[in-house]
């Protein structure tokens, strides 16, 4: 009877706190679960996301190195040399059969126009300097020794070159060569009033010529002026254009 | 709630307590692919797919390595390893290499950039070495130069109908090379402008290169002028 009682008298509080405790307790351990879940899943993660970026990271330079040396090879195994316009490294150099002839550092590059490929070639049509060179005429009946005489004294080379020109390629493209003032060439100030010069003049030239326009697609860079002239200077009659892109 | 229920909850409690890290530590714990498979298909699915993609991300990086491989390869083998000639006109160098190793080096002259045209107009000549790639096409031991035409108007002669008119010898030096269009690599009676660009287009080395280069040039070595 006492048992009864205390039964009827305790049962009611103990179950509910019972009730209270199993939803606590199922509470703490769904929690706990998730915690432990999402700390292995980061964990799983941690060790696959470094391993997959770096495969991705390889595979991208992997996929650009086999792309370019395709893009070269297929200029290079033409003996006639080519110009390789590197953008990403900002280098222009004469090539022949994978092997540098001259090389020159890129000052300034601009580009209008074209597609985002990391290697593209082109084959260069016409070289259009913006003036021509002068020549020294000789005089029929002179003679040998005479035109000798005149040649040393005014001597044909690379600073006769124009600096300032235009390779037009096929398909309505151009490598448009520009100069600034050379580096060892008379002081920092002076160069750079005569260089903003220079690229203000370009600037009008294209823009009253209409020059830029004409062209599909145009990359323009700026040389230090000797280099220009020295590069102008090596260049074949026809000759092909790897470029390689900055992106 | 008395006493003795707080204390019986508490001790429940605690009881429960190492079930509920054991629960953890299980869970915490990589469990096979297997046992994920059993337990969901999805799981399964996701993970053989991760797994997977790490693989063919692995075997398209092996795919690339030897295609860039081979790709190097076919490159290096381009440049030829035999004799070549390399004539940089903007220093006046003339260079014999063997692959990439320079066997000989000398001074040369080259083209004086002029121009010349007759007294009709109607023919005219500019004096510029051409630029560009350039085989051997022969070689020639004491050499006969067929003057052509530019050289009569450029003395003020009249020029001759007769081919064995123009022959002249020893103005070439002891051989000649010939590279094509009538260009030839040869010797000089000129050898103090050595160096300066006075021809009328062919290339002027002296005595001792020009042998170098008649022993080393055969028909077909490559020549590269820049």
């Amino acid at each position: 009877m006492a048992m009864k009682r205390r039964t009827a008298t305790t049962h009611p509080g103990e179950r509910a706190g019972m009730q209270t405790f199993i939803l606590a307790l199922a509470a703490m351990l769904a929690v706990l679960f998730a915690v432990s879940c999402r700390s292995r899943e980061a964990r799983q993660a941690g060790t696959k996301l470094p391993e997959e970026q770096e495969l991705r990271g390889k595979i991208a330079m992997l996929s650009r190195r086999a792309q370019v040396l395709s893009a070269e090879i297929s200029l290079a195994k033409n003996p006639a040399p080519y110009l390789a316009v590197d953008l990403a490294n900002r280098k222009i150099g004469l090539k022949v059969q994978g092997h540098s002839l001259r090389s020159f550092a890129i000052s300034k590059i601009q580009r209008t126009g074209g597609s985002s490929l990391v290697a593209r070639t082109w084959m260069e049509t016409e070289a259009r300097p913006l003036e021509s060179p002068v020549r020294a005429k000789v005089v029929p009946g002179s003679g040998e020794a005479t035109t000798s005489s005149l040649a040393t004294r005014d001597p044909w080379g690379p600073k006769r070159m124009p600096s300032d020109y235009d390779l037009v390629c096929k398909g309505n493209q151009a490598l448009r060569i520009r100069s600034l003032l050379s580096d060892q060439s008379r002081s920092r100030f002076t160069r750079w009033i005569v260089n903003a010069y220079l690229q203000v003049r370009d600037w009008a030239r294209d823009t009253l010529g209409g020059r830029k326009s004409s062209y599909r697609e145009s990359i323009e860079i700026w040389l230090d002026e000797d280099d220009a002239q020295l590069l102008f200077w090596s260049l074949p009659k026809e000759f092909g254009i790897l470029v390689l892109d900055a992106s | 709630m008395d006493l003795k229920q707080a204390l019986r909850w508490t001790l429940l409690f605690l009881l429960c307590l190492p079930w509920v890290f054991l629960l953890q530590a299980c869970s915490a714990s990589e469990p096979s692919e297997e046992l994920s498979a059993q337990r969901s298909p999805q799981r399964r699915n996701a993970a053989a797919d991760a797994h997977d993609g790490i693989n063919t991300l692995r075997r398209l990086a092996r795919a690339l390595e030897d295609r860039v491989r081979k790709l190097q390869a076919v490159e290096s083998r381009l440049y030829p390893g035999g004799p070549v000639i390399l004539v940089d006109t903007s220093q006046g160098r003339i260079s014999l290499m063997l692959g990439l190793r320079i066997i000989a080096q000398g001074t040369c002259s080259t083209g004086n950039g002029m121009e010349l045209t007759d007294s009709t107009g109607k023919r005219s000549w500019t004096f510029d070495t051409p630029r560009g790639h350039f085989r051997v096409l022969g070689k020639v031991a004491n050499p006969v130069w067929y003057r052509p035409d530019w050289s009569y108007i450029e003395e003020g002669e009249p020029i001759p109908k007769d081919r064995s008119q123009r022959a002249t010898a020893n103005v070439l030096g002891d051989y000649a090379i010939a590279f094509g269009d009538g260009f030839f690599i040869h010797g000089t009676l000129y050898t103090r402008l050595l160096g300066a660009n006075v021809t009328h287009g062919c290339i002027r080395v002296d005595d001792n290169m020009l042998k170098k280069l008649f022993a080393a040039a055969q028909p077909g070595t490559p020549i590269w002028i820049y």
